[in-house]
């Protein structure tokens, strides 16, 4: 088995993603509350999605094909502020205080 | 082969969102754990169809993206008007 | 003047309709009068992909800190506020945005000129607030 110099990139970049997406919903079962869970699941959206799409862009060379591939995420980096702000400002609205510290 | 392996490590990561949302205090987590499943499922689509061959799948997990968004936004806005609280969004 | 021609899609020989679509839309807009003065101006697309990686960098900085923190197990969350120095409405929504992209800090409440912060670490949130993001952000702004 030879891999070449492309592959091996892409085959780093993939288990990178992977390593993030599952350290990820690790961090949506260990952290305590509603707060703290949104950092785990804006870092599947992120991190995880955008190592993954760029080792398939890589796999499959420059084609129209990574084009539609960058779109994801770039539709995912929008989207995904808008759905985490609005989670956190019900929860802080609907009276679930988070438990840290306040400082001014 | 490369991508038989991460296609198991995104089911194990969906099935550990999914713990969050069977037992999950909140609805608001119920409500996160579910739009990370979608956005893993929409990865999963694509990796799915660069393993198999057949990149048109591409198309299908762009529109699962979008459709994630919205579905997440209208469940959070049915929480809210029922809750008859004010309508911010 | 042109602040819709960034729809991404050059598929197939059917550019050519959607060259005279856009021309048409732009067309009846400017009869309408429906250019307002919030529309993009040119020269924030000249500066808008320094600005996109210089976002991908900080991304992937505190994500590395989410990460190592997820598996250390010891975070102490902190919610504070913090000021906006954005004259525009834009400015201060595009902030808000940085803040909650990047992974641990999320923006949580909005009011005039301060925003609720809520950080997973205490290096974290003296990230933010030493102010780095709200200088490029403004910076942007003019």
């Amino acid at each position: 088995m030879s891999y070449n110099f492309i592959e091996i990139f892409s085959i780093i970049s993939l288990i990178l993603g992977c390593f993030f997406i599952l350290s990820g919903s690790l961090g949506l079962i260990k952290l305590p509350d509603v707060f703290s869970r949104i950092h785990a699941a804006g870092l599947i959206d992120t991190l995880g999605s955008g190592f993954i799409v760029l080792a398939l862009i890589i796999y499959s060379g420059f084609s129209l094909l990574s084009l539609k591939l960058v779109l994801i995420p770039i539709f995912l980096l929008f989207t995904s502020p808008v759905t985490s702000h609005a989670i956190s400002l019900f929860a802080y609205e609907s009276g679930h205080k988070p438990k840290a510290k306040i400082k001014k | 082969m490369i991508f038989f392996l991460t296609l198991s490590i995104l089911g194990i990561s969906v099935f550990m969102c999914l713990v969050r949302a069977i037992k999950g205090p909140t609805p608001f987590d119920r409500i996160l754990s579910i739009s990370s499943i979608g956005t893993i499922i929409a990865i999963g689509i694509s990796v799915h169809g660069f393993a198999f061959n057949r990149p048109d799948f591409v198309d299908i997990s762009l529109m699962y993206v979008l459709l994630n968004f919205l579905g997440t936004i209208a469940i959070l806005r049915y929480y809210k008007i029922k809750n008859k609280k004010t309508n911010v969004i | 003047m042109l602040w819709l021609v960034l729809s991404g899609y050059l598929k197939t020989l059917l550019l050519f309709f959607g060259l005279v679509s856009v021309l048409f839309v732009i067309w009846m807009s400017y009869r309408a009068n429906a250019l307002e003065e919030d529309s993009l101006p040119i020269k924030l697309i000249l500066k808008l992909p320094f600005y996109w990686l210089w976002l991908f960098k900080e991304i992937f900085k505190s994500g590395i800190i989410t990460t190592a923190l997820i598996w250390n197990g010891k975070f102490a969350p902190q919610l504070f506020r913090i000021r906006a120095s954005q004259k525009s409405t834009t400015g201060i929504a595009n902030y808000a945005n940085a803040i909650t992209l990047t992974p641990g800090t999320v923006t949580i409440e909005v009011e005039k000129k301060t925003l609720l912060v809520h950080a997973l670490n205490k290096k974290l949130s003296e990230d933010l607030q030493s102010e780095d993001m709200d200088k490029v952000i403004t910076g942007l702004d003019k």
